[in-house]
């Protein structure tokens, strides 16, 4: 049988300091998680293979590398295949979403987001993909 | 989440949010910059538009949700603009925005948390509300200033639209209250304000007050943007309850939607959509699982699609109907059927309306804002009493019973005062039953404006008041209520035969985490009521329930 397994760390990447220091709160504080937070696409893959996270999530607009393309260098890693990635966008456009689920993103999440039940969201993400 | 952890992370949040705060005017005087750049150099429209978009995801985040929505309607103003330039108008709409932005801070109350932590801050509203009043009568000014004074209101005075004009460019007030002189006078009629108002990126909300009662001065009313129009002798109660239901409407809890499509990516779509309009969204593939998000979520709209697995969308929303308790929801069907009759064969069925795909976004947001909105006024309407907009006798007999019983799970206090004006029938047989209702009204708009968004207030009887205050102690309560006592007595009420005053009496009953049953609660808070009066009136009395009081009879 195979056990649900709980969301333990979380690989997020995000140029802006100061939406990153309150993702930190969000996610360690808030919601007990493990956080390895990034600034930079290529600081985020060196992490990744160190560290094995459970889930990634990812900033969509950011300098140098953005999101779709962290995610492309990502799952081609040996272990990051099938990695669930969530990606963080402010922009909603038609089709946006359609494109970064095709990407093989699992979910989208809205920008702003709010401090107090990011955790809760991304908690229900895991969730409905164990099921 | 426990109390500490909340704390801390309320503490951590106020930080980083007043870190915010402080680098904000930089980032809006610089986005302020670049739109001023762009009229002499196009190339700096990326990193305009870049500024723009961060500070729409991030400004929310930090509580400023107003000025997030303002970020992103500018950035939807700039977009295309590579591709195709601007028109001069657009330009200078755009430039407007920006400038707008920058001048956001000035007008900003403190940011909004997202889920408030109750606390009580003395003897001050928690937010005061800033209101230019153009009135030639001076005698006028001063006394609506006082009332409106102390309904937490500030108020500045000028006596033309020409003297509050730049007042209103160097910081933008929440309301502009104008007295119209209408006959021969120029500058003071509605069309100087609608002068003044297309200098705003955003209309100021405006209330008039005047003699005339015709269709030609409402018109004109609107025209210059108004929110209210109130003729003369000024009923002011009525004109607070203008001010207030225009700032709930602005301000209120996002509006809860409910989409059910099985289409996974276009649901995905749509409530990525409402999201970023401010709305909370709860999607669902499986139309077997709508009663139980139902309950939990209490959608104010639900969206259908007609074409669901197992059973067709109006089956959903008759399956919906039949529970009374949604009967204010409102259902709308999101579907590509193009059948004229199919549609209406939909309707019939137990939803409202129908939304044809494909739906432009903007067209989306609208009418989900419209429908939210109004399923709220329905919901007002249905359980508020309609003099003073408060909950009536049942609602708030069941308020009490659920606050009780959450109180005893928490083991948390919780008070409740019963509230009742002295001598009343005096004020109406000396006064007139007009000013008798006047009397009310501003009682139950001080109780609203003094109590936390978690309380809740319901007029019980004729002139008795109930307020049920959560998580609040004997000592607060003692305290909260007094004030509003004192503050209430020095209303001035103007009547047929003079002005005169009001006092309060109160019971009030705390009960401090024991089980109590609600009708025990106010029969309790009854006493304490009666005991005030019998100790002269004008006076808070105060009772707890302990582990040693009698709850036996």
């Amino acid at each position: 049988m195979n056990m649900p397994r709980r969301l333990e760390t979380i690989l997020y990447v995000e140029d802006e300091p100061d939406i990153r220091a309150i993702a930190e709160l969000a996610l360690e504080t808030v919601g007990d998680f493990t956080l390895l937070s990034c600034e930079s696409g290529r600081q985020a893959l060196k992490t990744a293979e160190q560290q094995h996270p459970d889930l990634i999530l990812l900033d969509v607009m950011m300098p140098e590398m953005d999101g779709p393309e962290v995610l492309q260098k990502l799952r081609e890693l040996p272990g990051f295949e099938l990695i669930p990635a969530v990606f963080m966008t402010a922009k909603v456009q038609p089709g946006e979403v359609a494109e970064y689920i095709n990407m093989g993103a699992v979910d989208v999440i809205a920008k702003p987001f709010d401090p107090l039940t990011l955790a809760v969201q991304i908690q229900d993400i895991w969730n409905r993909l164990q099921r | 989440m426990s109390s500490d952890k909340k704390a801390i992370v309320a503490q951590k949040l106020k930080a980083l949010r007043d870190e915010y705060r402080q680098k904000l005017p930089q980032a809006l005087a610089h986005i302020s910059n670049l739109a001023n750049e762009y009229l002499s150099d196009e190339t700096v429209l990326p990193s305009l538009k870049q500024q723009v978009h961060k500070l729409a995801g991030s400004a929310g985040t930090f509580g400023y949700s107003e000025l997030s929505q303002s970020a992103r309607e500018l950035e939807l103003l700039l977009q295309g603009w590579e591709q195709q330039p601007p028109g001069e108008q657009e330009r200078s709409k755009a430039l407007k925005h920006a400038r707008a932005l920058d001048q956001f801070l000035q007008g900003a109350a403190e940011p909004q948390s997202p889920t408030s932590y109750p606390s009580f801050k003395g003897d001050e509203p928690e937010v005061d509300r800033l209101i230019y009043l153009v009135e030639d009568d001076t005698s006028l000014a001063e006394e609506l200033s006082a009332t409106l004074n102390s309904f937490g209101y500030r108020v500045r005075h000028f006596t033309s639209p020409s003297t509050a004009e730049p007042a209103i460019v160097e910081r933008r007030p929440d309301f502009l209250i104008v007295d119209v002189m209408f006959a021969g006078e120029q500058r003071q009629g509605p069309d100087s304000i609608q002068q003044i108002q297309e200098n705003m990126a955003d209309p100021l909300p405006v209330v008039f007050i005047s003699g005339r009662d015709d269709f030609d001065a409402y018109l004109g009313a609107v025209r210059a943007g108004a929110v209210g129009y109130f003729v003369k002798p000024l009923d002011i109660p009525q004109l607070i309850d203008c001010l207030e239901a225009h700032l709930k409407l602005h301000q209120a809890e996002p509006y809860r939607v409910l989409i059910v499509d099985d289409d996974v990516l276009l649901s995905h779509h749509y409530r990525l959509l409402l999201e970023s309009a401010g709305m909370r969204v709860e999607t669902i593939q499986d139309p077997r699982k709508v009663l139980q998000v139902m309950r939990e979520f209490h959608p104010e709209v639900v969206l259908l699609d007609l074409n669901l697995p197992d059973c067709r969308g109006y089956e959903l929303a008759q399956l919906i109907r039949l529970h009374s308790e949604w009967l204010r929801v409102v259902i709308a069907y999101l579907s590509a059927e193009q059948d004229e009759y199919r549609q209406i064969q939909a309707i019939r069925n137990g939803g409202e309306d129908f939304l044809t795909k494909p739906i432009s976004d903007m067209r989306l947001v609208s009418a989900v804002a419209v429908r939210a909105a109004r399923s709220r006024q329905l919901s007002d309407a249905i359980d508020r009493d309609s003099l003073t907009g408060l909950l009536k006798h049942a609602r708030i007999k069941e308020e009490i019973a659920l606050e009780l019983e959450r109180a005893a799970r928490q083991g948390k206090p919780v008070s409740l005062a019963m509230i009742d004006l002295d001598y009343f029938k005096k004020v109406n047989d000396t006064y007139g039953h007009g000013a008798g209702d006047k009397v009310i009204r501003a009682l139950a708009q001080l109780l609203r404006q003094r109590l936390r968004k978690t309380d809740s207030v319901g007029r019980y009887g004729g002139e008795e008041f109930i307020a049920l205050l959560p998580d609040c102690d004997a000592e607060s309560a003692y305290t909260l209520l007094d004030s509003i006592r004192e503050n209430f007595a020095a209303l001035g009420f103007t009547g047929d035969s003079g002005v005169f005053n009001v006092t309060l009496s109160a019971g009030l009953v705390t009960v401090n985490g024991q089980k109590t049953d609600g009708e025990k609660a106010v029969n309790i808070a009854d006493k304490a009521l009666y005991a005030a009066k019998s100790a002269g009136r004008n006076q808070v009395a105060a009772t707890e329930v302990t582990a040693q009081t009698d709850l036996s009879d």
